[in-house]
């Protein structure tokens, strides 16, 4: 009851819904532009909505991944550079389109297929999430551990062109989040007595640092990439045509839930994913793949979206986000108040009604906004980066200062902020340190408890993972995971396809 | 998949984490000893540190999948230059000191007047020739800004 009550209330409450719709809105512009990504936008929503309610708050961050997330596929189809990564795919077949003259045609085709693609996602997530709310009350302390270090292996794993890399940059943001007081003992850990440091580093300042200022800092690197625009016409829906790729949309928002709802996993794999079922599975197209096929198209699109509800299943039943951009609204939650885990059904069941219905809503005006302001959208991305980038920097430095009124949160944001932009210069990712900054205390909270639980003991540690049924199936997934992106699973299977 | 070849500096910033993991794997034990059960405050971030050694020890193995820089016969100081221009091509340099600049002007000054000449000198820095069009975009910018920030999302600025 209370679920549908939280439905409601941004149903019934008109500026809630003035709110989603504005922020999916300019969330599509912040997609589109090549540079600027939904973790930049959802960083700087989180200081800049700290003083605001949490649903309005809420409403503007969700609002912001719908419309990035899709907004990616524009600038992917009109200027062939992926507004974000989960577009990656999208420019695949959608560039070729825009070359033959079809870029309204792959326009439409990508809006219809991520409103299909979120709203399917807004329906799993919405009978999905009771569901391993359920499951998620029997997990002891090593459960969430596990299920903490499973989602820093994949996405330490996943993405990155190394798996130590990304595992390394995971550590250093699990590391920081220990910094400061100690939750059980209250003594000083890595503080030095510095008054700052003992109330640990805010990692909304991480955020920014990272994906503000150090993504800002790269782009400048290079001003000199002049994107080919192509024209756009016809840009109205044909959700007749559409109904052919009925189950090719499915296909596609099931695996976008699904791989968007393991942890650490995202719209970018997902899309991925869906891309290369989509071309194995299609028999003959009507054009080829990479040449424009509108299948391909379809399932990295309606993925991408499909995968935004699957994200959230993990974060609000367990705690655990499934990409970067969930990692970051759990970090709002938790600033509002709101604690995600197995007890937020029962504890804020609006705010997961307000989710769904916001889920759902969203696309809804996706599906408006898609169609229109193609405009405005060809002079946006005609902002030049030597004025977008020193701009971000700015509201990397507002957004810092919003948190505590501190200007030491501005030095830290800027010291994330070179360390990010070096990381970036040297192929180590930066989600998993973020994700490693937001979980640290959820895992190191599990495994003190864990440990206690077991006697201090190591080996007890170990018997009660073995002989618990929940346990061990994450152990097992945990190795399974860990054997599949080794570098000896990689070559065996390089070989067995070479033989084929 | 086609292999990429080291960075300048690559190297280095392995050999730089190599040692963070080593200065956080010593602090740590400092804190882990104090009280060495496994749900003690220190033996969370011990085992971190061990980890991340281990993951530092993997990188520098890792090195021998990328294609090598013979950059042996450079002496040291053209190599330093190498690296230097890597990390900071064109404007890169003079952005960042802009940037140290402006945090340390900024409590001292206000928002306004700080932010508007950090974005003027920016944009100045990358088109010397257009000041007065560089002048009146960071007038704009200023204005949205605080237009955006005070009023509607009533943050506090710096």
């Amino acid at each position: 009851m209370e679920i549908i009550n939280g439905m409601l209330s941004i149903i019934l409450n008109p500026s809630l819904i003035g709110i989603l719709a504005l922020f999916v809105f300019l969330g599509i512009y912040v997609g589109a532009m090549p540079g600027l990504s939904v973790s930049m936008a959802c960083s700087l929503l989180i200081s800049f909505t700290f003083s605001w309610e949490p649903l309005p708050a809420l409403a503007a961050m969700l609002g912001a991944q719908i419309g990035g997330v899709y907004g990616g596929s524009r600038a992917a189809i009109l200027l062939n550079i992926p507004g974000t990564t989960a577009a990656v795919a999208t420019s695949l077949d959608g560039y070729p389109l825009a070359k033959k003259g079809l870029a309204g045609e792959a326009i439409a085709v990508a809006t219809l297929s991520s409103v299909m693609g979120g709203l399917i996602g807004a329906v799993i997530l919405a009978i999905g999430a009771p569901l391993i709310s359920n499951i998620a009350l029997k997990f002891a302390p090593r459960d969430y551990f596990l299920l903490g270090m499973m989602g820093l292996l994949l996405v330490g794993s996943l993405g990155s062109e190394s798996n130590s890399r990304g595992i390394f940059t995971a550590l250093i943001g699990l590391f920081i989040g220990t910094i400061g007081l100690d939750l059980v003992t209250g003594q000083q850990r890595f503080a030095f007595g510095n008054t700052y440091l003992m109330g640990g580093v805010n990692y909304v300042v991480v955020m920014l640092g990272l994906f503000g200022m150090s993504e800002a800092l790269i782009q400048l690197r290079d001003l000199s990439v002049y994107p080919v625009k192509q024209k756009v016409d016809n840009l109205k829906p044909d959700f007749k045509g559409h109904v052919k790729y009925f189950v090719l949309t499915i296909k596609s928002s099931l695996i976008g839930v699904f791989v968007g709802a393991l942890p650490g996993t995202g719209g970018d794999i997902a899309a991925l994913i869906a891309y290369d079922q989509a071309k194995r599975t299609t028999k003959n197209p009507e054009v080829p793949f990479g040449e424009g096929a509108i299948e391909g198209l379809v399932a990295p699109e309606t993925a991408n979206n499909a995968a935004i509800g699957g994200a959230y299943i993990p974060m609000l039943t367990l705690g655990i986000p499934g990409d970067a951009v969930t990692a970051i609204i759990l970090g709002a939650l938790l600033i509002h108040g709101l604690r995600p885990g197995p007890l937020f059904m029962t504890e804020s069941p609006d705010a997961f009604g307000f989710i769904v219905a916001g889920n759902f809503i969203g696309n809804i005006f996706l599906l408006i906004f898609g169609f229109m302001g193609i405009k405005l959208f060809t002079k946006i991305v005609e902002i030049p980066k030597y004025i977008l980038m020193p701009t971000i920097i700015i509201l990397s430095v507002v957004g810092s200062y919003a948190i505590n009124n501190s200007i030491a949160d501005i030095y830290w944001m800027l010291g994330f902020g070179i360390i990010g932009y070096l990381l970036k210069l040297y192929h180590f990712p930066t989600a998993p340190l973020i994700l490693g900054v937001i979980l640290s205390t959820i895992i190191e909270q599990s495994f003190r408890r864990a440990v206690s639980m077991a006697g201090n003991s190591l080996i007890g540690f170990i018997i009660d993972i073995v002989t618990n049924p929940i346990s061990l199936i994450l152990l097992v997934a945990i190795i399974f995971m860990s054997f599949s992106q080794s570098n000896f699973w990689k070559k065996t299977r390089e070989k067995k396809l070479l033989n084929r | 998949m086609k292999k990429r070849g080291l960075e300048k500096g690559e190297v280095t910033f392995l050999l730089v984490n190599v040692l963070l993991g080593i200065i956080l794997f010593i602090l740590s034990i400092q804190i882990y000893k104090k009280d060495t059960t496994l749900s003690s405050q220190g033996a969370f971030p011990f085992i971190l540190s061990i980890l991340m050694m281990v993951m530092s020890a993997l990188m520098i193995v890792e090195l021998k999948k990328y294609d090598k820089v013979d950059i042996s016969e450079k002496k040291a100081l053209v190599k330093i230059r190498e690296i230097i221009a890597y990390i900071f091509p064109g404007k890169i340099f003079p952005i960042m000191t802009l940037i140290v600049i402006y945090a340390v002007v900024l409590p001292r000054v206000g928002f306004t007047i700080s932010t508007f000449f950090f974005l003027s000198l920016s944009l100045i820095t990358f088109h010397p020739r257009d000041i007065v069009k560089s002048l009146l975009i960071s007038a704009g910018v200023v204005g949205v800004i605080l237009v955006i920030f005070q009023y509607i999302f009533k943050v506090m600025l710096p």
